[in-house]
């Protein structure tokens, strides 16, 4: 029952992997764009509902409401007023200025904030628990974070392959040149795209910070974590890197099984293996 | 490719240097050089982007499944996954879908079988008897001449040649062609 334990709240831990992720999915695959301070902008959002808690005294999770647009807007912002200058061609511009964003944002954030590590209280929720049988009690909490995981992908499935704007970021990701003949403006495609990637950044950044403590210097971390998910799952499919994150929460729960300080190890050790047989991840759509 | 010197008039308007959206806006679309379909939308979803933005005219979905019928039929199909003249024939629509004033034809017949060809041509009075302009350029000169008015050979970035497409000979026409 142990292990049958350990592979349910790996599951669910895989939960908040996918959400991690599926910004970072998203981004790349409309814009090829591979965002170095994605980890940082999840911690950022989960300073900025620490702002607004503080302000507001809202519960964490209904502070959403405030973080998730005010997160977007700073997404469209940094697409439209920054990336947007140094992407297209050579993928190495990008790369370096949001590698320099991600240093300014820990540092911005030391400043703000100190080093102290923090953490938001969403009540009673945390600790309790489903019990399923004898040895298997389920947490509310990750099994929303789960849940929410899964509705973000499939929302964001629909708005891809079913709305104007999901056939607007797949044309700019086939062909930019002839989708701007076609009269998008691909500045503007790009900076939708960024604002949805940290609008689910927000999310993920509001469920990391329930969960545990975080502190200005945790983002390149959940940057691993994203990237590994992503790239498990395959380029481009955002089914795949739900299914990446549940495959990296499973390694890491396996791990911590056998023994607590292999957890990571054995996540890092199960992308590896992956990445051997499968260069291309397990469910690859872009080339 | 940026230009040197020169200019580019249409309409009274300098184009030089606008963004292409803004070009497709005036009225000038295009079918590209080896028609560079969407490859993760639909033959649908293609045409639908083609009327992004939202010139009044004659074209409409209709209207473009009315010339094509086939495009109606796969029109839930990826783009890609149609035959190399029906995926020309997006192209086609996707470029009247804009309703332009102007319609620039690169390289019509490339990689297509000749009878493929044929079929193209055939469906291009349709096309133009909407009182449309168009700039086709095709190195099949024989099909080129046969339904343009006027046509200019190109040598080395200079008019080598240029007139009514009834008044000249194959042979002269070859020779401009080739530099001969």
């Amino acid at each position: 029952m142990e292990w049958v334990n350990a592979i349910v709240q790996g599951i669910l831990t895989g939960g908040l992997y996918a959400l991690f992720a599926a910004g970072l999915s998203l981004i790349f695959g409309v814009m090829r764009l591979v965002n170095i301070a994605h980890g940082d902008l999840i911690v950022g959002a989960a300073y900025v509902a620490l702002a607004v808690i503080s302000a507001t005294g809202l519960n964490p999770l209904a502070s959403l409401v405030i973080v998730v647009p005010v997160m977007a807007a700073i997404g469209y912002g940094l697409q439209f007023g920054l990336l947007n200058r140094v992407i297209g061609g050579n993928i190495l511009p990008p790369l370096i200025v949001t590698f320099g964003l991600s240093v300014i944002l820990q540092n911005l954030l030391l400043q703000v904030f100190s080093a102290d590590s923090r953490k938001l209280n969403a009540g009673p929720i945390e600790t309790d628990s489903l019990k399923i049988m004898p040895g298997l009690d389920v947490g509310y909490m990750p099994l929303l974070t789960f849940v929410a995981a899964v509705l973000i992908i499939a929302s964001l499935q629909f708005l891809f392959y079913k709305t104007s704007m999901g056939r607007a970021f797949r044309a700019t990701s086939d062909d930019g040149e002839i989708a701007q003949i076609m009269g998008l403006d691909n500045r503007r495609v790009f900076a939708w795209a960024m604002a949805l990637s940290l609008a689910v950044v927000a999310v993920a950044g509001v469920f990391l910070a329930i969960r545990a403590n975080f502190d200005p210097f945790m983002g390149p971390s959940r940057l691993i974590f994203g990237f590994e998910a992503v790239i498990i799952g395959g380029l481009g499919n955002l089914w795949g890197t739900l299914a990446g994150g549940v495959i990296l929460g499973v390694a890491q729960g396996l791990g911590a099984q056998i023994d607590p300080g292999w957890q990571l190890l054995a996540g890092h050790v199960a992308f590896l293996i992956i990445l051997a047989f499968r260069p291309r991840g397990l469910f690859p759509r872009i080339d | 490719m940026p230009p040197k010197n020169g200019d580019i008039r249409f309409k009274g308007h300098s184009i030089l240097g606008a963004r292409p959206s803004r070009v497709t806006e005036l009225g000038i679309a295009m079918v590209p050089e080896g028609r560079r379909l969407f490859r993760s939308l639909t033959v649908e979803e293609n045409l639908v982007l083609g009327g992004y933005v939202k010139r009044p005219g004659p074209w409409t979905l209709a209207k473009v499944y009315e010339v094509f019928p086939v495009l109606k039929e796969r029109r839930h199909q990826p783009a890609t996954s149609l035959s190399g003249g029906q995926q020309q024939m997006v192209a086609i629509g996707r470029a009247l879908m804009s309703n332009p004033e102007v319609l620039l034809l690169d390289e019509l017949s490339l990689g297509l079988a000749p009878v493929v060809i044929k079929d193209i041509y055939a469906l291009l009075p349709k096309i133009l008897g909407e009182g449309l302009a168009t700039i086709l350029v095709e190195q099949d000169v024989t099909r080129a001449l046969s339904v343009s008015d006027h046509f200019a050979c190109m040598l080395e970035g200079k008019f080598s040649l240029k007139g009514r497409s009834d008044a000249f000979s194959h042979e002269e026409i070859s020779a401009a062609y080739f530099g001969t």
